[in-house]
């Protein structure tokens, strides 16, 4: 799950500002290309039952996600997300993103197979903003 | 100088299916896969898609509101041509669903036309375009004449984009969409027929502009590794081996049965096709074997269909090591519903592999109890385009039909195929001093002499032995022979009488 470890998010919001709204908005716009990038072949209305199920997977573990996406959606409620994002503190909100994005990676494997998601979402995690080369390779 | 284009034909990656088409896909061409849901419409996409392929020549797959792409891609994952390497590298899905639910028809095809600009792909497919208008209903236009202009427009954008295009569409029936199947270069027109418990699957091509593909009707198999198309069995063997035709095979064959031979003139003609008729019991099989295996022993290779029983070492051990060792290929084909033309292709496949000479088919009645029920309608014809395919090949046929023991006329196939044949040897149970014994004879060897004899012959550990001509009696087809003089007793096989 390398693509989706978000610790090189954390890593550079950290670095710049410990500060949970800094982090919210780091890790949401990597939600947003991730999405983004699932969109053209599922849908938008795809993209949301995905990104709604993976949210219910995830508040078993961590509740506060719950937030993220209420109620029956067609799309993707990311100001929604940022909100619940930023309610917590870095070291917690890291942790719900990684849940929600391996939630989001098994969801999507058991569909369509581990081999098939990897080329999916292996593809959509390159031009994340605040990821240097650097970064990626530590 | 030639003024005129030469048409590329695009390799479909489908086996059997360029040869339907008369070459392959006309590139540029806008076509269209149409049939009812379920019949193979996607697959074929994906086959064909997957196949063509290349990072200089990619593909865009536009799913619409029919089948959820996640789905599409589960399923279609478990054919053995889907590579998952290939998404968003050679092979890209877009999916248009949101396009057509917040706008109109024009917005789809704008939608297609962008990103077919953004991505320049050489291929690009539509799944389903009848969907896309499925839900439209502005007054005043029907479905059918929206769909006939998106579909022109598309035609329009597509062939000018140098884009090779398939639309696959649900129709029921090729007269309910007419207006929609002119605009198109190709179409591919998919079926299911379900008889009892067996479905058999046909592909048309219905039109194709440019080029001449095989006319009618042609059956298709789905399995893991995907679309399999089986062209007429004649047209196969045409193309692949006219030098056969030209140079006609010369010679005879043993028959691995002592005094066989003789009783053929010399032994089997070469190229001749052979039907061996008896009923249950009588002989058929080993005769076959004993064929096969004097090729073997002759330095030629065989191939066998069984569709009565596999041969194994406790049934048929002569036969079950010449496949062990490879010098006789076993076609078994467990699949139900079969078709004349798939079994001929299969055949053709293993007589290439080994350059056999010598085939057997074991038995009639088993193939068609292995045919679809469609098929068995027209068994006759189908044995006669199996018989002509095999013919074209140079090979000798030896086939074996079961024959209901019948006192009161005498026949010797029992699907009146007889005259098909070249060749027919007939066994029969005959009744002779309380015992029941083998008879065999050669009734007919076509442009040869043969032995006009009954003979007598019985199955030993050694294979069959063929005694002398019952003389003496009369009335042997009657199953219940007399003697012509009482005091004469049958000439039986040494060893075979009862003391």
């Amino acid at each position: 799950m390398n693509s989706l470890d978000s610790s090189r998010f954390i890593a550079a919001a950290a670095r710049v500002d410990d500060d949970a709204a800094r982090v919210a908005e780091v890790l949401v716009s990597a939600w947003q290309h991730r999405l983004a990038a699932l969109a053209p072949i599922v849908g938008q209305r795809g993209v949301g039952a995905l990104y709604g199920r993976s949210v219910a997977l995830a508040s078993a573990s961590h509740p506060w996600l719950a937030a993220a996406q209420l109620g029956v959606k067609s799309a993707v409620d990311l100001p929604a997300l940022s909100a619940a994002l930023s309610s917590q503190t870095a070291a917690e909100a890291a942790a719900g993103d990684r849940a929600l994005a391996k939630a989001l990676s098994e969801l999507l494997a058991s569909l369509i197979g581990a081999s098939l998601t990897e080329r999916l979402l292996g593809s959509m995690t390159d031009p994340v903003p605040g990821a240097t080369a650097h970064e990626r390779s530590s | 100088m030639s003024t005129t284009i030469d048409i590329n034909r695009l390799s479909t990656g489908v086996p059997g299916l360029d040869d339907v088409l008369g070459g392959g896909v006309p590139e540029f061409s806008f076509n269209l896969i149409a049939g009812p849901p379920g019949c193979g419409k996607t697959t074929l996409a994906h086959q064909i898609m997957f196949s063509l392929a290349t990072p200089e020549r990619p593909a865009i797959y536009f799913t619409v509101l029919g089948e959820p792409p996640l789905k599409m891609l589960r399923y279609q994952q478990q054919f053995a041509f889907f590579d998952s390497e290939a998404i968003n590298r050679r092979v890209r899905f877009i999916n248009l669903a949101d396009d057509r639910l917040e706008g109109d028809l024009q917005q789809v095809l704008r939608r297609i036309v962008a990103e077919v600009e953004t991505h320049a792909p050489a291929l690009v497919f539509v799944d389903s375009f009848r969907s896309l208008v499925a839900a439209e209903a502005s007054p005043g236009s029907t479905q059918g004449a929206l769909l006939q202009q998106f579909v022109h427009q598309l035609g329009i954008s597509m062939t000018s984009w140098q884009a090779t295009t398939f639309l696959l569409g649900e129709y029921g029936s090729e007269s309910d969409a007419n207006p929609v199947f002119t605009v198109a270069d190709g179409l591919f027109w998919l079926s299911q027929n379900v008889q009892r418990n067996s479905m058999v699957r046909k592909l048309e091509i219905t039109k194709m502009r440019g080029q001449p593909t095989l006319p009618g009707l042609h059956t298709f198999r789905i399995s893991a590794a995907g679309i399999e198309v089986f062209p007429p069995a004649g047209h196969t063997v045409a193309a692949s081996d006219r030098g056969n035709e030209a140079a006609p095979p010369a010679g005879r064959l043993p028959m691995g049965v002592p005094r066989l031979d003789d009783m053929l003139g010399g032994g089997l003609p070469r190229g001749y096709s052979l039907l061996v008729a008896g009923p249950s019991g009588s002989g058929k099989s080993i005769l076959a074997a004993a064929f096969l295996a004097e090729g073997v022993r002759c330095g030629e290779t065989g191939v066998i269909a069984a569709f009565e029983q596999r041969p194994d070492r406790s049934r048929n051990r002569l036969l079950a090591d010449l496949i062990a060792n490879g010098r006789v290929a076993l076609v078994d084909s467990q699949a139900p519903d079969l078709s004349i033309d798939e079994i001929v292709r299969l055949l053709l496949i293993e007589i290439h592999r080994l350059d056999a000479s010598r085939v057997v088919i074991d038995s009639l009645s088993g193939f068609e109890l292995a045919l679809a029920p469609s098929f068995r309608e027209d068994f006759r014809e189908s044995m006669s385009r199996l018989v002509t395919a095999l013919a074209a090949t140079g090979v000798t046929v030896l086939m074996t039909s079961e024959l209901e023991d019948r006192y009161t006329d005498l026949r010797f196939s029992p699907y009146g195929t007889a005259f098909l044949t070249d060749a027919i040897i007939v066994q029969r149970y005959v009744e002779v001093d309380s015992r029941l014994l083998r008879m065999m004879a050669v009734v007919k060897l076509r442009s040869s002499p043969h032995s006009n004899d009954l003979r007598l012959f019985e199955i030993t550990d050694d294979g069959i032995r063929i005694s002398d001509r019952l003389a003496g009696h009369e009335g042997l087809l009657g199953g219940k022979p007399t003697t012509a003089d009482a005091a004469e007793l049958p000439k039986t096989p040494a060893g075979a009488r009862h003391e």
